[in-house]
This record gives structure tokens, C-alpha cells and sequence, in this order.
């Protein structure tokens, strides 16, 4: 048996005491290192995150630049301005057209400021300057020429024959020359076999002519387009039956309903607008053509085509401006021109 | 005793070793894999923000177009957009030239140093069309040149 003196044992403990604090300390190294590289490693990795999140950021940046992107700073409330304001002024024209014999001049001269300040007003809330004033020679002159029937007597779209008293049917209304605001109440009518026509003839180009055909027959009212002697599109009718039917020609409705064949009506400029079997159509019209009209007598003339000086268009001098948007330009307003 | 204490200390060794190579190749691994996914997020970033900002481009010159649409020509049209200077980090560039077609343009905006780039058409109608422009990408004004009739594309 092995005698263990305080000696043996000593050995081996002062050797364990001896190697363990240098077991400790290698194995701090050893602990040490291994921080240093999970650290090292650590660091790559977040610096990698970060990279990621900033690319996937940008990104997401700019998508979200690409959704809120307004039509201000591209633009488009230029565009809605101006055709506000056009649609204004289209407005008083009518106006001063409808409730002025003959000063109608003055009348849209006056009105204009006051319309203008109210655009201007509306659009300076935003941030946006807008601005129209009338140039020099802004005005075009035009003839209304228009049928109101109001004895009820003698409410043909013919012509009466001075001598023999008898109803011309076909006629040429204006020659050479472009309208607007074309209406037409059309309160009596033939069959599809003699419908009432208006006829848009070019005068001078090669333009094939249009024609509304515009009849009360077994289903209604209809109304058929032609061009060239081809019908466009279908038929137009109402949606209910009535005495009478509105015929609109620039907002392209019939019976106040929208009509796809009139919208495609596009006879150029100039034309001649005709008549064709108004002996046997009644109803009422109006429209304003471009050009002093002679021919017929002045208004009132109750039963009878009858013509009236009126304002045909107008110039206006349009002008934009916002942070990102310049704009100046000559509005030509002419509303409902064909 | 002796050889057990010796193997220990040998496994030590090795187990710090392995600690080693096996962190070593994780970390080479995620610095490599997370590498290439910056680098295609990064790409993937630089194509949409180059697609964006041709799109806006596009959209201002119609814009451009329809405020031109008038019975006279505009007597001044400036339109001024502030587009990035660089997408995803890199500087680009935007051309405008005609359509192979020949009808209408084409607008591509390419970054300088990666080569990655987007295009889109543009036709126009009210005017004779879009004049052909290379510029640096940034501050950019859409322009009616009533001497040539058309929309112009410069760098402001």
C-alpha cells in the first residue's frame, strides 16, 4: 500500500494548483479569441443587415415617391385649369350671347374680370397662379340664325315659295362657314321614307358630306348618321316615347341621350349646312355661324328663319404658374363648335 | 492520468480548431450569400427606381403634349421636375431618340456603372414630337420649342 505523506499528496495538488491557473488563463485566451471572431463575424453580419435595409428601403422609397406623385407636379392641374377656365368663359359667352342684343361686346368685357378673379382666387388656395385676360382683337363676330316658332303657325325647316305659297323643302341654310351650338327641337316628322335632313357639305375640300337623318317612325324617334351615303353606327332613339326630340349636335346627344353615331360627325371646316325635306318636318333650331350670314330677315321674325348679330368666339389669354409649371397660351373659346 | 490529461488538452485543440474553421466558414458564407443578395436587391432597387422615374418622365412629357393641345401654340411651356440624381446609390443618364418605328420616341434612363437600364415609349400629338437629348439624370425641365415645333428635353 502506497503511504501517502502530505509530501505525495502535495505533488499532485501543487501541480494541479500549479497548471490550473495556466489551464485558466489559456483557455481566457482561448475564450478571448473565440469573442473576437464570433465579434469579427457579428460585425460582417450587421454590416450586411444595414446594407440590405438600406437597398430594400430605397426601394421601398420609391415606390412610395412613384404613388404619391400628383398631377400638380406633373402637370395635369395645368390642364384641368385650363379647361375650366375655357369651359367658364364658355359660359359667359353663352351668356352675354343669349341676354345681350347688342352689346354683347361690352357685356363679356365686363364679365371677364370678375370670372377671371374667381379662377384666380380658386387656384391661389393651392399655391397656383392663374390668370385670363382678354388680348387686343379678342373677339370673332359671328350671325345666330335661329327658328323659334313662337306664333306656332308656320314652323316648317322648308322654305316658303314667295309666289306660288308653297313649301321648298330642301334648302341651303348657310354656305361656307362653321357653327356652333347647333341645336335642334324637331316636334313633328314623316316615316323613315322622308326623314328630316341635315346636311354638313364640305365647301371646298373632298370630304365625303354628312348627313343626320332625323324621322319619328314605328319605334320612335330615331335618328340615323351618314356619311357619304353610309350610315355610321346604329340608330339613336330615345328612351321613351314623346311629342318631341332635342337634337344636340356637339355634346352629341338625342333626346338627352348620349348618341355614339353623332359623336363621330366631323365634317371639317368650312361647310355648307342644308335642309332636305323640311316641308314635311316642324320644330325649332339655333346655332351661331362663324361668318356674317345675309338672307334671312332680322330676329324676331316669329314663324320664319330669323338671324342676329352674336358672338361667335373669343381669344383669351391663359396663363399657369406653380412651382413646377410655366404655362402661357391663347385660348380660342368657341363652345359646342362643330 | 498522464494520457488522459494529454488528450484532453489535444481535444482541446482540436475543438477550438473546429471552432475555428466551422466560424470561418460561416461567416465567409453569410458575408458571400448576404454579398450577392445585397447586390441583386441592389439591382432590383436600381431597376425600379430608373423604371419610376422613366414613368414620370413619360407621364410630364403628355402632359407637355396636352397642354400643347391648343388652337395656337403655347406661348411659353416649362415643365421642371426634380428626379433623383442617382438610383440606388448610382448615377444615371436619359436619352430620348426616336422609335425604330418610326413613329413616336423612346426614352431610356441607364445607370453609369452598372448598365442597368429601362426604357418606354411616348407618342405625342400636338406637336412634331420629342426632340433627341441625352442628359444626366437629376433636375430635368420638359420644354415646347415653338422654333422647332416639338417638346425638348433638357437638364436644368
Amino acid at each position: 500500500m502506497v503511504a501517502r505523506g502530505p509530501a505525495g499528496r502535495g505533488r499532485p495538488r501543487d501541480s494541479r494548483r500549479q497548471s490550473r491557473p495556466q489551464g485558466t488563463r489559456g483557455q481566457f485566451r482561448l475564450q478571448g479569441s473565440r469573442g473576437q471572431l464570433l465579434l469579427a463575424g457579428a460585425f460582417v453580419l450587421a454590416v450586411g443587415l444595414i446594407s440590405l435595409t438600406f437597398v430594400l428601403n430605397a426601394s421601398v422609397h420609391t415606390n412610395t415617391l412613384a404613388e404619391s406623385e400628383t398631377g400638380a407636379v406633373r402637370g395635369g392641374d395645368a390642364v384641368t385649369a385650363r379647361e375650366a377656365a375655357r369651359g367658364d368663359v364658355g359660359a359667359l359667352l353663352g351668356t352675354v350671347n343669349r341676354e345681350h342684343d347688342s352689346d354683347y361686346v361690352q357685356a363679356f368685357r365686363d364679365g371677364l374680370p370678375a370670372l377671371a378673379r374667381g379662377i384666380r382666387d380658386h387656384r391661389a388656395k393651392r399655391g397656383r397662379l392663374v390668370n385670363a385676360t382678354l388680348p387686343s382683337s379678342p373677339f370673332t363676330n359671328g350671325t345666330l340664325v335661329k327658328q323659334t316658332a313662337e306664333n306656332g303657325s308656320s314652323d316648317y325647316f322648308a322654305k316658303r315659295n314667295t309666289s306660288t305659297g308653297s313649301l321648298i323643302g330642301n334648302r341651303t341654310i348657310m354656305e361656307g362657314t362653321r357653327v356652333r351650338n347647333a341645336t335642334f327641337v324637331i316636334t313633328n316628322s314623316s316615316g323613315s321614307d322622308s326623314p328630316f335632313v341635315i346636311g354638313f357639305d364640305p365647301a371646298t375640300s373632298s370630304r365625303d358630306a354628312w348627313e343626320l337623318h332625323v324621322y319619328n317612325g314605328s319605334r320612335g324617334w330615331t335618328l340615323e348618321v351618314f356619311n357619304g351615303g353610309s350610315r355610321v353606327g346604329g340608330p339613336c332613339r330615345p328612351p321613351e316615347a314623346r311629342d318631341s326630340v332635342e337634337l344636340n349636335i356637339a355634346p352629341a346627344t338625342f333626346g338627352s341621350d348620349y348618341c355614339h353615331a353623332l359623336s363621330q360627325l366631323n365634317p371639317g371646316s368650312p361647310y355648307n349646312v342644308t335642309f332636305g325635306n323640311g316641308n314635311e318636318s316642324k320644330g325649332r333650331f339655333w346655332m351661331v355661324a362663324k361668318d356674317d350670314i345675309t338672307g334671312f330677315p332680322s330676329c324676331p321674325s316669329p314663324g320664319n328663319i330669323c338671324q342676329d348679330d352674336a358672338l361667335y368666339g373669343v381669344d383669351v389669354a391663359f396663363e399657369y404658374r406653380s412651382s413646377t409649371v410655366d404655362y402661357e397660351t391663347t385660348l380660342v373659346v368657341t363652345p359646342g363648335e362643330i | 492520468m498522464t494520457r488522459a490529461s494529454s488528450d484532453r488538452a489535444v481535444s482541446s485543440a482540436v475543438t477550438y480548431s473546429l471552432i475555428v474553421v466551422i466560424t470561418l466558414t460561416l461567416t465567409t458564407g453569410l458575408v458571400v450569400g448576404t454579398d450577392a443578395l445585397v447586390g441583386n436587391q441592389r439591382d432590383r432597387a436600381a431597376t425600379e427606381q430608373l423604371d419610376v422615374v422613366g414613368q414620370r418622365l413619360v407621364a410630364t412629357i403628355e402632359t407637355a403634349d396636352r397642354l400643347s393641345a391648343t388652337e395656337n401654340d403655347p406661348d411659353s411651356l416649362v415643365i421642371t421636375r426634380e428626379f433623383p440624381r442617382r438610383v440606388a446609390g448610382s448615377q444615371y443618364h436619359i436619352s430620348v431618340a426616336d422609335a425604330p418605328s418610326g413613329s413616336g420616341s423612346v426614352v431610356t434612363l441607364e445607370t453609369v456603372d452598372s448598365e442597368i437600364s429601362a426604357s418606354m415609349r411616348v407618342d405625342v400629338h400636338s406637336v412634331g414630337g420629342v426632340g433627341e437629348t441625352e442628359i444626366a439624370g437629376g433636375r430635368t425641365v420638359v420644354r415646347y420649342d415653338d422654333t422647332a415645333d416639338e417638346l425638348v428635353i433638357e437638364h436644368a
